[in-house]
């Protein structure tokens, strides 16, 4: 089942409000990119990306591993039950977001 | 066998600069193959036993190979709410990891940072961990319903 405009909003939303709640102050969320992305098989995957800036370069695993414990609840109650992948960027160190980088060149 | 910690190793080694689009893809796509090869492993031991003879390794091997990751994803997404905490933990992580492989693997159009990719695999890191310490009462679920379909 497709998933709708409203429903995407909703996650932003959800993602976005927990993190927040759930991380330590001094991991200040920005944004909770969302889209959809569909796999080689057909299946449709929220793709919930967390921007952030912090200090550490990477977040506690273990609180990035239980986020889903307080977003788990509001995305039934909204009915949302598809597939989603969760991912976390620092914003704050500009090295951190590229995508390559420049190979030094061969003598 | 395939040791987890080594393709943990390896994401690693893969992200030391300088990165290339190859590497980053590689490195979430094999994070979540040491997430796969967790399971797996727990899968054959707890139905064949460590391998030893031709026989157990034989049998070792076939319930290793078992492991498919589309049933593995749908069987355990769909009763995660039976397991524990922690149980519960590894099933979301190695779904949310197998949905990051994808991309990574399949969408030419993704653009795959190294913020994302290096908490991708701490994330699996501290989950393979994790796994160790869970009952075999539940790693024995994980097995069911990751190997079988229900009829």
């Amino acid at each position: 089942m497709a998933i709708t405009e409203r429903e995407l909003q909703k996650v932003q939303e959800i993602y976005l409000e927990q993190a927040k709640a759930h991380f330590p102050p001094s991991v200040q969320f920005e944004e909770a990119k969302v889209s959809v992305t569909t796999d080689p098989y057909g299946d449709e995957w929220i793709r919930v990306e967390l921007q952030y800036s912090a200090p550490e370069p990477v977040l506690d695993a273990k609180l990035m591993n239980s986020l889903h414990r307080r977003t788990d609840e509001p995305m039934l109650a909204a009915g949302i039950t598809g597939l989603t992948m969760v991912g976390y960027v620092n914003t704050s160190d500009p090295t951190l977001l590229r995508h390559s980088e420049e190979k030094a060149p061969t003598p | 066998m395939i040791d987890p910690q080594e393709l943990i190793e390896t994401c690693r080694k893969l992200l030391t600069p300088p990165t290339s689009d190859a590497d980053l893809r590689r490195a979430i796509s094999t994070a979540y193959y040491a997430l796969f090869h967790t399971l797996a492993a727990s899968n054959a031991e707890l139905i064949a036993g460590q391998p030893g003879s031709a026989r157990s390794t034989h049998a070792w091997d076939r319930s290793y190979r078992r492991l498919e990751h589309g049933r593995a994803r749908n069987n355990l997404s769909a009763n995660r709410n039976l397991l524990s905490q922690e149980g519960n933990e590894f099933v979301r992580i190695f779904i949310e990891a197998q949905g990051h492989r994808l991309q990574a693997d399949y969408d030419t159009n993704t653009q795959i940072n190294i913020s994302l990719a290096m908490h991708l695999i701490a994330q699996a890191d501290a989950t393979i961990r994790n796994f160790a310490q869970l009952t075999e009462e539940e790693r024995r679920f994980l097995a069911a319903h990751s190997m079988f379909d229900s009829r």
